[in-house]
């Protein structure tokens, strides 16, 4: 045998060997749990503050602030790769047995292929607009990419969900009663101790009062919340606006009781309708949802952020991956490979 | 206490944990046979709260921990019932009611209002997600209690291995092969998912971190049974570090570190 021959071999045995894998994976394991609990790319003076200038500067030679990207953690994983795909070749000998065995193995190499081609090839980076805005460039970091398409907003809208519960905390003064309450519309409540209860009867969320005198909602955003509380004490009754957004605003004739009413709500929904162009003519348009992107020339926006004191900003995270193929097919072939070896009888298997 | 399903469910459990008990120190067919009853019992108030819940959600009900602890008592549950029927797992049940009673009593300290979903759940892929990771985390944690018996009685007879000990083994291995298609499942449509929602099918999220590790170390497990032909008190050991990162993957990394899955 040839002086080249038998050192292929020697290296070829090397990485045919499970205990390497079991090495390598139980390494990157270890990687991995350090990367869980040493927080991952913070600003230096945040590391500094949290663990003392040497721990930084050791971590830091180390690479644990960005550990899933250091130097050595990509030679752990392209070693492993190299181990898995020598071991495949060396060990799996094509039957109806080894099938599963086989897609499992392949579908992992196709993954970690399409990985590597996602992080080569991949662009992610984040464009925002104002409603009647129009761009063409998003940034990478700050480094900007640009589009051969214009993106533009038409419009954005974020919606509610109507409050179950809000939270109201009643003050009165001459029993010195503090309580908190979670008020559902429509349910007597008791003041404990004291001769008060009160009834929330009405929600508005964007409180104003017309023209007439009445109290109506300008709106569904909540941006002026306030409840219409009936306060009973013993033959006294009074009906009251209590104001989110104005704690100290008193309409209560009665002194002695105060009501806090604090605002929280949730979001049930906020998107974004969002047109492109090419060469001044319109070509798509479509409302951006979380979890409902806009596809277009091999670009992917994403609704990503909105600010609660502009509601006509949007933020959208623009993606460009051609890993993802690979990487997904790899997912089908995995998932295929697992059920034909644990759950289906393929002939005879001990 | 108030009537509920949830309720009734951990009562049943409370009194399967109580004849279970019994049985070890009367030792009778008749609590043996109250025991299991009510462990049926509980499972089917189990099935009766959920489909409950869903009605009253207008969703599966797998979004928050509190959902998300019956959902895993369910699944340990059904399991157990289907492995008990094939396998006659008489010793199980004491311990299969006392860890559906553990993680009952824990979701009974939780808010159990229903939740409307934000707007990153609302998908489809929450539910094959969700379902999927749960019925994989139900039979390995089958597979974890008969490691535990294993060793348990593996210490008591000195290192001698008779047959009965033997099946306890492979069952074992059983449950973690069967167990593993689903966390597979699990960990792949969540990277799917996070792709439609974040553009981003791997982020190196902690809760994904964590999950990849429990997923590599059952692969690992899996691979020293078959091709190291490995058995007995090593795997079980092995099988038993898994369940650590499984427990850790679910609550550690919501109560100990923090990240982008925090909502769950």
């Amino acid at each position: 045998m040839k002086i080249k021959d038998k050192r292929f071999k020697r290296i070829w045995r090397f990485f045919c060997s499970i205990r390497l894998a079991l090495v390598l994976l139980s390494l990157i394991i270890l990687a991995s749990i350090i990367g869980t609990i040493v927080s991952q790319g913070l600003l230096p003076d945040e590391y500094i503050k949290r663990y003392g200038r040497t721990p930084y500067n050791l971590f830091s030679v180390f690479g644990f602030f960005d550990i899933y990207h250091s130097w050595w953690f990509v030679i752990l994983l392209s070693l492993f790769f190299v181990n898995l795909l020598i071991c495949s070749i060396d060990r799996l000998r094509f039957s109806l047995q080894t099938v599963g065995s086989i897609f499992t193995h392949l579908s992992i190499i196709l993954i970690l292929l399409g990985a590597l081609i996602s992080a080569l090839f991949g662009q992610r980076g984040f464009m925002d607009l104002y409603e009647g805005e129009s761009k063409d460039i998003f940034y990478v970091k700050d480094k900007p990419y640009k589009l051969d398409f214009k993106v533009s907003l038409e419009d954005f809208d974020i919606q509610w969900y109507k409050p179950q519960s809000h939270q109201v905390i009643v003050y009165v003064k001459n029993k010195n009663k503090k309580q908190v309450y979670s008020v559902e519309l429509g349910k007597v409540y008791q003041v404990k101790g004291t001769n008060y209860s009160f009834i929330a009867v009405d929600y508005i969320p964007d409180f104003f009062i017309r023209s007439d005198g009445t109290a109506k909602s300008k709106s569904e955003w909540p941006r002026n919340p306030t409840l219409l509380v009936k306060i009973r004490h013993l033959n006294d009754v009074e009906e009251r606006w209590v104001f989110a957004n104005f704690p100290n605003f008193v309409s209560i004739k009665d002194e002695n009781i105060k009501f806090i009413y604090n605002w929280s709500g949730r979001i049930k929904d906020f998107q974004s309708k969002v047109k492109i162009s090419q060469a001044d003519k319109a070509v798509l348009t479509k409302i951006i949802r979380v979890n409902c992107p806009l596809k277009y020339k091999g670009y992917t926006f994403y609704q990503s952020n909105y600010n609660p004191e502009e509601l006509t900003w949007t933020g959208l995270q623009v993606v460009k991956d051609p890993g993802v193929g690979w990487v997904f097919f790899g997912f089908i072939l995995l998932n295929g490979g697992l059920l034909l070896t644990y759950y289906v009888r393929l002939k005879k298997r001990r | 206490m108030n009537f509920s399903f949830i309720n009734l469910s951990l009562v049943s459990y409370l009194f399967s944990c109580i004849f279970y008990f019994a049985h070890l120190v009367f030792k009778r067919k008749t609590t043996e046979f109250i025991a299991k009853l009510m462990l049926s019992l509980g499972f089917l108030f189990l099935t009766f709260s959920i489909i409950n819940r869903w009605h009253k959600a207008g969703r599966p009900p797998l979004a928050d921990l509190y959902e998300s602890l019956i959902f895993f008592s369910w699944s340990v549950a059904i399991f157990f019932i289907i492995f008990d029927f094939i396998y006659k797992l008489r010793f199980m049940g004491m311990f299969v009611a006392l860890l559906i009673l553990f993680a009952l009593g824990f979701a009974s300290l939780l808010d159990d209002t229903v939740q409307p979903l934000i707007p990153a759940l609302q998908s489809n892929w929450l539910t094959i997600h969700v379902v999927s990771y749960f019925l994989g985390y139900g039979l390995v944690t089958l597979s974890f209690i008969l490691s535990m018996i294993y060793l348990f009685r593996l210490r008591r007879l000195n290192l001698e291995e008779p047959s009965s000990l033997r099946n306890l083994d492979i069952l074992s291995y059983r449950l973690i092969a069967l167990g593993f298609p689903f966390l597979t499942i699990g960990l792949t449509t969540g990277a799917v998912w996070a792709n439609v929602a974040w553009g981003s099918y791997w982020s190196w999220d902690p809760k994904e971190t964590w999950s990849l590790i429990t997923w590599l170390i059952y692969a690992i497990y899996l691979h020293l049974r078959i091709i190291k032909g490995w058995q007995g008190k090593k795997s079980a050991y092995l099988n038993i570090i898994g369940f650590l990162a499984v427990l850790f993957t679910f609550f550690g990394v919501n109560f100990l570190l923090s990240g982008l899955h925090s909502y769950l």
